[in-house]
């Protein structure tokens, strides 16, 4: 188990990390989100070893990591450009770490050729890694990451130069790895997607600090204030004043499952919203696009407040069209 | 629960090693022999005195020595960049067959031995030389083998650059209404300035400490400073006057190198910002055609007839040809040992010098590349002195400095040691850019892979950079063949080297002795053009550090 207490990091004026708290437990896959400039990669850069911190501490299962050199740690960490060796073949790369803790040379090839196989390059061994694509680099990275079984894995934006289409397969397949082989991993990624979908704990970082953790659905549920709001892509945020489970908003009355009272922030979730005749809330049109599952509306209400929202109903209503709308209580989130 | 583990500091006694043995080396070969030519100018006499200086100011022959120094390095600068620009302009402007071989031969005379250079003008301009005029012991020769020596270092230099300026710039000057003439002065010139003034640095600055050449082709007529500290130390045995004059040099040295790198700070800024533009382009028309064959023709004939009559020369026997001087080289004849053998101590003390050279340089150009601090910037400057330190000074320094706690100067080992300090500055200079390109993720890879510090080194680092390690062996290697002006102090009579053999030789009346000195000087000239050949295999990209 990783224990972080406290950590401070500073360069010079600028504090990259501010007494960050955090803890990975056996098993688990963590995964830091957050923009960039938040921290993350400082944070794990710190874990691995290769930056010193200006206080706090670092413990593995106990025992303190911080006079430990980043070679005698124990930790695998595939790097955001992967850093594979040039004058190395794939297998010499990732047999880097197995000749390092001085396994037997036929164990090393055993060893390179079942990793090798996990990330779905069999028989790589002898390609020149100048010659492969980047989706084939980032598996040789990983393979090197995974060879020597680090007792933690750490991965900083492992997916973050792939094509969409790529990123989503291999986030299935990493997450598949990771669990099937119960490695505990720390996951550095600024995009949510991949976060929620690998993870079973989330931190959200911003500024060098944690600004909330939980598991993907508490964090998608209820993000803790407006800004993890917003950085969820949760756009719509309005003032409300709540009595008895109602919210009374510039366009109107929306239901709510909670028993908070008084002035709050609302978040309204953009698959809050369907089109019907019963609902409450009236507005017009303003633009229409496609998304695949669904449709993205943006609806002008009286009061000129702008609502984004996913609608994956039909027939989808054109722009200038006057909808009425309802909200599901579910999907509103009320900030303190 | 949590346990507090021993601190540890990995990497200091490494960095220890790294600044120790280096500085060792330069400070106990380097300092200490100048430091002492500086105490020896002043107490040589027993008790503090000016009176080596003062004999400087007073003595026509040391007064004139300065004078010269001074004026031929300045006339053949300016030969030097009047003669290569046309060649300069058409490396840059046009594209033509067998343009990558024609700009490494012109390297060739630049890393030739400066005895080999003397030598072959003694045979080219000499009474029996194919022109037929005798400008031995002239100006001339001296100045002719200069601009030969430097061609190439405009023709890179400042052609480096103008390959690199805008074309634009001028076809808008033309259409501006400005003559080719006026175009070149007003445009082209005054962008060309840095390179020009880097080029010219270079020329004053090896110029200035000349020796080889004006030895061997000046005769008793002529001497620079570098010369005259020879003759002081070896024929008048005045060594206050000698040290005296050494102090003097190193003072016009270190002021012409601040001057210049004070020019280049200013300078380098508004240089990065132009664009690289390939502009080569065939000649087109009769006029840009006979320009550049015209060009061409002349640098081939200017720097390959020295070296064929050399070689030719080396052939004649009587009035045919043969092989008599080569097979005369086994036999002792008047010299003390046989010339022969000078090839076998040559080549012996230069692995010896590429070793040293490579050890020290290495450990020196780690020190500059990894460990980016105060410390490492002033060592980066410290190394580039000795290449800024005369040979001649080199040499003189180990004669009067090399005597204390042992006395190591008739030991061999001094021969390689004074060829590796040479080649140091060269070797770090090859080295810290490869390794400081070497990405630092690299080695945070393998440091999280379990590997220690020592073991990233050996298994990322060293495979990185190994074929710097060679170019920088390879330049080593040459150095030490034509090393001649420290190796003429410390070279002990019985184990010449070969540079050495051959000015004993010229030194010695009898066409026999000549012809074999042409020949010494052809095998030289084969092993240096070999081993810089060897060099251009493993190189990448221009020379541009020198």
């Amino acid at each position: 188990m990783l224990e972080v207490q406290n950590l401070t990091v500073r360069f010079g004026e600028k504090t990259a990390l501010d007494r960050v708290d955090l803890t990975v437990t056996d098993g688990e896959i963590l995964a830091v989100l957050g923009p960039s400039g938040s921290g993350k990669t400082t944070l794990l850069r710190v874990i691995a070893g290769l930056q010193a911190p200006e206080s706090g501490s670092l413990a593995w299962d106990g025992q303190r990591l911080d006079n430990v050199a980043s070679h005698e740690r124990g930790f695998g960490l595939m790097f955001q450009d992967y850093a594979l060796f040039p004058h190395r073949t794939v297998a010499g790369n990732v047999a880097f770490g197995l000749r390092m803790a001085h396994m037997p040379g036929d164990r090393i090839q055993e060893r390179v050729a079942v990793v090798l196989d996990w990330v779905g390059l069999p028989g790589y061994q002898d390609r020149s890694v100048g010659n492969l694509s980047g989706g084939e680099q980032q598996r040789v990275a990983l393979a090197r990451a995974l060879a020597p079984a680090p007792r933690m894995l750490m991965l900083d934006e492992p997916v973050g130069s792939l094509d969409r289409g790529m990123r989503e397969r291999l986030v299935g397949e990493l997450r598949h790895l990771f669990v099937e082989r119960g490695i505990t991993t720390l996951y550095v990624t600024h995009d949510q997607e991949e976060a929620f979908g690998l993870a079973d704990r989330i931190v959200i970082m911003k500024d060098g600090t944690v600004a909330q953790e939980g598991t993907p659905e508490q964090v998608w549920h209820k993000p803790g204030d407006e800004w993890v709001a917003r950085f969820l892509g949760f756009d719509n945020i309005i003032d409300a004043t709540i009595t008895g489970g109602v919210a009374d908003t510039s366009f109107g009355s929306v239901a709510i499952a909670s028993d908070a009272s008084g002035s709050h922030r609302l978040v309204i979730r953009p698959d809050a919203f369907t089109v019907s005749e019963a609902g409450t809330v009236r507005g017009t049109v303003v633009t229409r696009s496609f998304r695949g599952g669904h449709f993205q509306l943006r609806v002008s209400t009286p009061s000129g407040v702008l609502l984004d929202m996913e609608i994956d109903q039909h027939p989808v209503p054109d722009v200038g069209q006057t909808v009425n709308l309802a909200i599901d209580p579910d999907a509103v989130v009320v900030l303190d | 629960m949590i346990r507090q583990d021993r601190p540890k500091r990995p990497g200091r006694l490494r960095r220890f090693v790294l600044i120790a043995i280096p500085l060792g080396f330069l400070g106990y070969f380097f300092i200490y022999p100048v430091a002492s030519i500086l105490g020896i100018s002043l107490f040589g006499e027993g008790g503090f005195s000016f009176s080596a200086f003062s004999a400087i100011a007073v003595r026509p022959s040391l007064r004139g020595a300065i004078w010269f120094t001074l004026w031929q390095a300045t006339a053949s600068t300016l030969a030097t960049l009047m003669i290569a620009m046309p060649a300069a302009y058409v490396f840059a402007r046009f594209a033509f067959p067998g343009k990558s071989f024609f700009r490494a031969a012109i390297t060739v005379p630049f890393v030739l031995p400066t005895v080999v250079v003397g030598a072959a003008y003694l045979a080219m301009l000499g009474p029996d030389g194919p022109l037929g005029i005798d400008l031995r012991q002239t100006i001339w020769a001296i100045l002719i083998a200069h601009v030969f020596y430097n061609y190439a270092v405009v023709v890179r230099t400042v052609g480096g650059l103008w390959a690199h300026l805008d074309p634009r710039l001028e076809e808008a000057a033309r259409m501006l209404g400005a003559g080719r003439w006026r175009t070149f002065r007003e445009v082209s010139l005054p962008l060309l300035r840095p390179a020009i003034a880097a080029a010219a640095s270079i020329v004053f600055l090896f110029t200035f400490t000349s020796f080889g050449v004006v030895l061997i082709l000046g005769g008793f007529e002529f001497s620079t400073i570098e010369v005259e500290i020879w003759r002081q130390t070896t024929a008048f045995l005045d060594l206050p006057v000698a040290g005296a004059l050494a102090v003097v040099q190193l003072v016009g040295i270190s002021s012409i190198l601040v001057a210049y790198s004070r020019y280049q700070e200013r300078r380098s800024t508004e240089l990065q910002l132009r664009p690289v533009v390939e502009v080569a382009h065939p000649p087109r028309g009769w006029r840009e055609t006979g320009l550049v064959w015209g060009v061409l023709g002349f640098t081939g004939l200017f720097l390959g007839s020295p070296l064929a009559v050399l070689a030719g020369r080396s052939l004649r026997v009587g009035d045919g040809y043969g092989l008599d001087a080569y097979r005369s080289l086994g036999k002792a004849g008047s010299s003390l040992v046989a010339p022969a053998e000078a090839i076998g101590n040559s080549a012996l003390f230069a692995v010896a010098a590429t070793v040293i050279a490579l050890i020290i340089g290495t450990m020196a150009a780690g020190l500059i590349a990894y460990h980016r601090s105060a410390v490492s910037r002033w060592f980066d400057v410290l190394l580039m002195l000795p290449l800024g330190t005369s040979a001649v000074t080199i040499g003189f320094g180990f004669l009067v400095a090399l005597d204390t706690p042992i006395d190591l100067r008739t030991a061999p080992i001094l021969v390689p040691i004074a060829h590796a300090l040479v080649a140091i500055p060269f070797v770090v200079r090859t080295e810290v850019p490869v390794m400081r390109s070497v990405r630092t993720r690299l080695r945070e890879a393998g440091a999280v892979l379990g590997a220690p510090p020592g073991r990233v080194w050996r298994e990322i680092d060293l495979p990185l950079i190994f074929r710097s390690m060679l170019v920088g062996a390879g330049f080593a290697f040459a150095i030490s063949l034509g090393e001649f002006g420290a190796t003429s102090f410390i070279a002990r009579p019985d184990a010449p080297t070969l540079p050495v053999a051959i000015f004993r030789l010229l030194g010695r009346a009898g066409a026999a002795n000549f012809s074999q000195a042409m020949a010494l000087s052809t095998i030289l000239m084969g092993l240096t053009a070999f081993s810089i050949l060897a060099i251009e295999r493993f190189r990448i990209g221009e020379m541009g550090e020198f």
